[in-house]
């Protein structure tokens, strides 16, 4: 089934389209997971050295 | 040594129980993105529990769901962002996001619950299996608005107005479900019976 009436070849492009930024947005939380732990363990680090 | 966060942790923050007020952007951060990445684990066991009456569409299932959500989150964020702006509150954007993302892991922790009695239904019942999977998005959906509404007014700094609570979370709400609905559409068939959302808007508004 075609949404929109645009036609199967349309929907196949956009699917594609549609998995290929969800997989980018997973890759970049993660990326982003990891930046985020890092700012934290340093922010941890600066507290106790303070303490 | 940052503490890594555990699973009540995350119970909690869906529980209204949020990080400390002061808090760094950083671990909030880390907070949203693990209850999102949680939210997105137990929806796609939700998928394979629809999806259970075709090995293929179970298996697509484990990328579909997670696609949905992620994809309708992604939709709806800015425009709540742009709507808490325009409010004119003093609002971080982490701290919306957090919300938002603890109330996909709330809704999502509905689906989880809820997986193992789809399953069984969609493979004992003819009448009520595939209701039974519609309802659980239903359910899952109030659980979701109703944790999005909390978290947010649990967050709003002192003085805030009812009003501006609202705002940022109806909009939310709306874009979501508006996104969800079309990414459904594209993502079909998340159910091996075909069922009304599978046409999207245009089916679902004649």
């Amino acid at each position: 089934m075609s949404l929109g009436g645009h036609g199967e070849a349309h929907q196949a492009w956009l699917w594609l389209i549609v998995a290929g930024l969800f997989t980018a947005a997973v890759l970049a939380g993660a990326l982003l997971y990891r930046r985020a732990a890092r700012a934290a363990e340093l922010e941890e680090i600066d507290r106790l050295l303070d303490e | 040594m940052t503490p890594s966060i555990s699973f009540s942790m995350l119970l909690a923050a869906a529980c209204g129980r949020l990080a400390h007020p002061g808090e760094s952007a950083a671990r909030l951060t880390q907070l949203a993105l693990t209850a999102m990445f949680a939210a997105l684990g137990l929806a796609a066991l939700w998928g394979v529990a629809v999806g259970s009456g075709a090995p293929a569409v179970a298996a697509a299932n484990l990328f579909k769901v997670p696609l949905v959500i992620t994809m309708s989150a992604l939709c709806a964020l800015p425009g709540g962002l742009l709507a808490m702006r325009l409010s004119g509150a003093e609002y971080r954007a982490s701290d919306l996001a957090l919300a938002f993302a603890t109330s996909l892991l709330g809704g999502s922790l509905v689906l989880g619950a809820l997986a193992p009695i789809v399953a069984i239904y969609y493979h004992t019942s003819a009448r009520f299996g595939v209701q039974l999977g519609i309802l659980s998005v239903a359910l899952a959906l109030a659980v979701g608005s109703f944790v999005l509404w909390r978290n947010v007014a649990a967050r709003a700094p002192t003085g805030w107005r009812r009003l501006q609570v609202a705002v940022p979370t109806i909009v939310m709400l709306a874009l979501f479900a508006g996104a969800l609905i079309q990414f459904v559409a594209l993502a079909s068939p998340i159910m091996v019976e075909p069922t009304a959302f599978d046409g999207g808007i245009d089916r679902l508004v004649p």
